[in-house]
């Protein structure tokens, strides 16, 4: 696929375009243009659900840019609708708004991650920090059960 | 007649040149190409397909010069591109939080030992302490004195041994016991009584032997629980060399599985999974202590009762092939467990795809 592509970039044709479309369809993935998805109400439907997800999931706030962006992507899909006109267009704005929100899991996922590799970063500077503070309060203690060992014969 | 000439020539320029990629195509093709691209690309071929398939659109585009849709399928390209690569950075994030933690349990235990070297010394320098102070109230040079202060080094010296064993935990009231004749033996010093100070402070001493020797196969047992604990670890972080199969560490032991590692119907392994299992009884030769259970599973498409003879098959199947790769039989068991335990939701294409799986449980013994 790789090679296919890169010669892709160089001279499209039909069936170079072809490949990358069918790959996704099998893997059954969203992918541009599949007949079980060619239902615009139910896609529109499907993504607004998504987006109220992800809003709800956006605790960190990382992605909010992007929510902006799928919210006017989901209105002006929703008016092209109603309207019942410009299927093309419409096509093409569900398209960009699953693309979007595609963008805002990732985004919400990449935020977790960060924050849960924060946490267990802090997590660890406090245990180090405890470890040299005990290392050294028992290095004190030893080294003053020394000095007094001497003093009563035999205790180590 | 000239000036029309050159306005053909000039049109025809414009009409040659081509349009100029947006900048999000541009660096979607530097990214793609960089080895963190080829990455993504292998981490999530779904997402990276997507991007592939809007981009090969907006080359068509910028060929047709319509310049309008190249930037609207640069864009699509770029957003699942960028949906990728977020997802690939997660990934590494949660690889590097995963490392963090295992580094934290370490330092964990590391902080625990100190805490118990630290109370240990302060607890015998306390003792220490008071010793010292009831000695500057009595005279040195009485022989009865000097055998009382040798028996309460000694009892002292006993107790730090059973401290050290954890005797104030397992042995908790011996301890105790010890501990509080060896308060009476200095205070009897103090009170210039070096024979009831000698008689408590072989009782301390007696006591601090006993509490040791009591504490002593708890201690034991404790650590070679921790011994093996670690070795599961241990186990659980060199099975990280097969590739495509989840591990787990588990009551017990470490669990492993594969997911696909046969052709629809058969019971010969997959050639493309042969090197995981090869793997997999390589790790099995280093661990030798533990046993493994082989289990097979299968979706719920189907005989219910040709699955369960079919996950059988494929168990003994993973089987035989570990041991021609020098497991001992000895160690293995297979059992087919059928449609009867599944772990993802048969109704989905991916669900079932997991729920076809080989598992080995390495079992600890007892």
């Amino acid at each position: 696929m790789g090679k296919l592509y890169e010669r892709a970039r160089s001279r499209p044709s039909l069936a170079v375009l072809a490949f990358p479309l069918i790959a996704a369809l099998a893997l059954g993935g969203p992918a541009v243009g599949r007949d079980d998805e060619d239902d615009p109400e139910a896609k529109l439907q499907a993504f607004t659900v998504q987006l109220k997800e992800h809003e709800v999931a956006d605790t960190r706030h990382a992605a909010t840019s992007e929510l902006g962006k799928a919210e006017a992507l989901r209105d002006k899909a929703r008016t092209l609708t109603e309207k019942r006109k410009d299927r093309e267009l419409l096509d093409r704005t569900l398209d960009e708004l699953e693309a979007t929100l595609a963008l805002v899991g990732a985004k919400i996922v990449h935020a977790q991650a960060k924050a849960e590799l924060d946490e267990q970063k802090a997590k660890m500077k406090e245990i180090q920090a405890e470890l040299t503070k005990t290392k050294a309060a028992a290095d004190e203690a030893e080294k003053k059960q020394a000095e007094l060992a001497g003093k009563i014969g035999g205790a180590k | 007649m000239r000036r029309q000439r050159l306005l053909v020539a000039l049109l025809l320029a414009v009409g040659c040149a081509g349009l100029k990629p947006t900048a999000e195509m541009s660096e979607y093709a530097k990214e793609y190409k960089t080895q963190e691209g080829q990455q993504t690309k292998l981490r999530y071929p779904e997402l990276v397909g997507n991007a592939e398939a809007w981009d090969a659109k907006a080359l068509t585009a910028q060929d047709d010069k319509e310049e309008e849709a190249m930037a609207y399928y640069g864009r699509v390209a770029w957003l699942w591109w960028e949906s990728a690569q977020l997802r690939s950075q997660a990934q590494d994030l949660d690889a590097e939080r995963k490392q963090l933690e295992k580094d934290t349990e370490q330092v964990k235990k590391e902080l625990a030992e100190a805490r118990k070297r630290e109370k240990l010394a302060k607890a015998t320098v306390d003792r220490m302490q008071q010793i010292i102070a009831i000695e500057s109230k009595v005279a040195a040079d009485n022989a009865e004195v000097t055998a009382a202060r040798e028996k309460i080094a000694d009892a002292l010296e006993a107790l730090r041994l059973a401290q050290a064993v954890d005797a104030d935990v397992h042995a908790k009231s011996t301890f105790a016991a010890a501990e509080a004749k060896l308060k009476l033996a200095t205070e009897a010093l103090g009170k210039n009584k070096p024979k009831d100070a000698t008689t408590f402070a072989i009782e301390a001493k007696a006591s601090a032997d006993a509490a040791k020797s009591e504490a002593e196969p708890k201690y034991t047992s404790v650590a070679a629980d921790q011994a093996k604990l670690n070795r599961q670890k241990s186990l659980f972080d060199a099975l990280a060399v097969v590739s495509g199969a989840e591990r787990a560490m588990v009551e017990g032991g470490v669990m492993i599985t594969i997911v696909e590692a046969f052709s629809t119907t058969g019971v010969a392994i997959d050639p493309a999974h042969t090197a995981s299992f090869d793997k997999i009884a390589e790790t099995a030769k280093n661990y030798g202590e533990f046993s493994l259970v082989i289990e097979g599973h299968t979706d719920n498409k189907g005989n219910k009762t040709k699955n369960l003879q079919l996950s059988e098959s494929r168990a003994k199947s993973v089987l035989s092939h570990l041991a021609t790769q020098g497991v001992s039989p000895s160690r293995m068991n297979a059992v087919g467990k059928g449609s009867a335990e599944p772990v993802a939701d048969n109704k989905t294409k991916e669900g079932r795809a997991k729920n076809r799986r080989i598992e080995i449980l390495f079992a600890s013994g007892q």
